[in-house]
């Protein structure tokens, strides 16, 4: 299955959710990402996603300079942004019901 | 969350490529506003370098990579504390090694190429893709401006329309909305047909224009119910037209009225000149010339022309003025102007009534009008010489005998050829008392003015 388009769909999503754990920098949530098992994520997928979902009102954000390399940019997630991600939790958690439930019946009538 | 660690000294080589990278990745962007390409890319060159140091340095090994050129040696890799970079990199050696050759062809390899990079930028921020090439940014610019005056317009309107005042005007309009559609459709045919018939009234004067109007008004109540709808790719043409209804508004409106008032169709009203006299009109043209033709179908010069009275057929009239002993004539458009000059009898006087009459071309001022000089004078053109204007035809057909008589109305006992004045007319007979001579058919020429 062809894993980079299934994460199109739920990178808002897991971004969110990331930056909600914690604050982060660009690279920062890729990595986290990451190590959550998501390998396939590119970075700048990842970058335009918090760009957008900043530009739509669900992120904050803030530039902490570096005495050696260059500056880095944080996201905080806001009010709005956790609204968001509630929704998209329970969106998220009905469609994969509903998939799991369509590919494995047993597995779906047990749940 | 980890910080970069101080870069050890060829990590400024490095800093390099991923500034360049960083760069390149901005040019990729620079169709954008300059805010939304910093919001892209703040931060960016932070984000490549912690990638970087985060990467295992397998990843560069020479079996599977670019690399001709190196010429540093040195792989940077600065893991932050626990970085995985040195310690997970699978049979690179503990740390990093001198044949891992590092270029900017890395950064490549690691990232995909800038252009690449920034089109997932704009994707996934929801940007669309660059447009093509130079201008681009003017185009956008252009664009993003008209929206912005378009948004305020549209907004302008809300609140006008949602204003208390003004809200009973716009619902009044609003049950008038079916007139326009008839309103428009009534411009578009009447504009239409102006093309095609110069004067056009309120309502068309042929059976075409009727079939026209009808099919335009159904065309525009079908369009304007959303009952009829133009294909997504014609949506163009609708506003055209909607935006052509409502220029042409006021000049078909003008028009039409002007052309009703004075029926269209109908008589034309002509002016006359009330101190011109003379003049010959042929074919609803005035002559400007004439020529005169003898039986044997040759240009006679200098013929006179007299009309049934005797008196002298002028095709110029000297009520236009005589100039300097000749007369200011002009063609029809108005775009050239001569001086006729009349031939002189025996006496000495102006015979006007000798074709073809010779002209000079004269000069024109800067605005087309005839160029007078400090007398009042008209000024001929440099080298100028009094010329007859070219004849209509060199020859005409030579004559060979005279028309027969019906036989109907054959005259008994009355053998001479046909003449104007009707033979048992009392009163009617002009030469009786115009001209001293009896009838044109004497070759003697009545006496001149």
């Amino acid at each position: 299955m062809d894993t980079t388009q299934l994460l199109k769909g739920v990178l808002d999503a897991a971004v969110l959710a990331v930056v909600a754990d914690a604050d982060g920098y660009g690279y920062d949530v890729v990595r986290r990402l990451r190590s959550a098992g998501l390998d396939d994520v590119a970075d700048a997928s990842v970058y335009g996603t918090l760009r957008r979902l900043y530009a739509g009102g669900a992120l904050t954000s803030y530039v902490v300079p570096s005495d050696e390399g260059p500056h880095r940019k944080y996201y905080g997630i806001n009010a709005q942004g956790r609204a968001m991600l509630d929704v998209q939790r329970k969106e998220w958690g009905s469609f994969a019901h509903t998939v799991t439930s369509l590919l494995d019946p047993s597995e779906g009538a047990a749940r | 969350m980890s910080t970069t660690a101080p870069l050890p000294t060829p990590a400024a080589a490095l800093r390099t490529f991923v500034d360049d990278y960083a760069a390149a990745v901005r040019r990729e962007l620079d169709d954008l506003p300059a805010e939304t390409v910093d919001d892209l890319t703040d931060g960016l060159e932070a984000d490549l370098l912690d990638a970087l140091s985060d990467t295992p340095v397998g990843f560069f090994r020479p079996d599977d990579g670019p690399r001709p050129g190196a010429d540093l040696t040195d792989t940077v890799v600065a893991p932050p504390a626990g970085g995985a970079a040195a310690s997970g990199a699978p049979g690179a050696g503990a740390a990093p090694s001198s044949d891992v050759p590092f270029t900017p062809a890395v950064l490549v390899r690691r990232f995909g190429s800038p252009p690449a990079y920034a089109a997932e930028l704009r994707s996934s921020a929801g940007l669309a893709p660059r447009v093509a090439a130079q201008g681009a940014a003017t185009r956008q610019g252009i664009a993003a401006a008209w929206a912005e005056t378009r948004a305020g317009w549209a907004q302008r309107w809300r609140e006008l329309r949602a204003a208390p005042g003004w809200k009973p005007v716009f619902e009044f309009l609003e049950v008038l909305r079916p007139v326009w559609w008839v309103g428009r459709a009534w411009v578009l045919a009447t504009a239409l047909l102006w093309f095609q018939e110069s004067p056009v009234g309120l309502a068309p004067s042929s059976g075409a224009g009727w079939l026209l109007l009808v099919a335009a008004v159904v065309c525009s109540v079908q369009w304007g119910r959303g009952v009829w709808r133009f294909e997504p790719r014609l949506r163009w043409v609708g506003r055209a037209l909607a935006v052509a209804a409502v220029v042409l508004l006021l000049p078909t409106t003008a028009t039409a009225l002007a052309g009703s008032s004075s029926g269209s169709g109908g008589p034309v009203t002509v002016y006359h000149d009330a101190n011109r006299s003379n003049g010959v009109w042929v074919d609803g043209r005035e002559a400007e010339n004439l020529y005169v033709y003898g039986p044997d179908g040759k240009l006679v010069d200098g013929a006179r022309v007299y009309d049934d009275t005797g008196k002298p057929v002028r095709a110029l009239d000297d009520a236009q003025g005589i100039e300097g002993g000749g007369l200011v004539v002009s063609n029809d458009d108005g775009t050239e102007q001569w001086l006729a000059l009349p031939s002189l009898d025996r006496a000495g006087r102006q015979a006007w009534n000798a074709y073809p009459v010779e002209r000079v071309p004269l000069a024109q001022d800067e605005w087309g009008g005839t160029q007078y000089d400090d007398d009042g004078a008209p000024v001929l053109q440099p080298g100028a010489a009094p010329t007859a204007p070219v004849a209509p035809f060199d020859e005409v057909s030579p004559l060979t005998s005279r028309a027969a008589l019906p036989e109907a109305q054959a005259l008994p006992g009355d053998g001479t050829t046909p003449s104007p004045a009707p033979s048992d007319g009392a009163s009617s007979a002009p030469s009786s008392d115009a001209s001293p001579t009896p009838k044109p058919t004497t070759p003697t020429p009545p006496p001149a003015k």
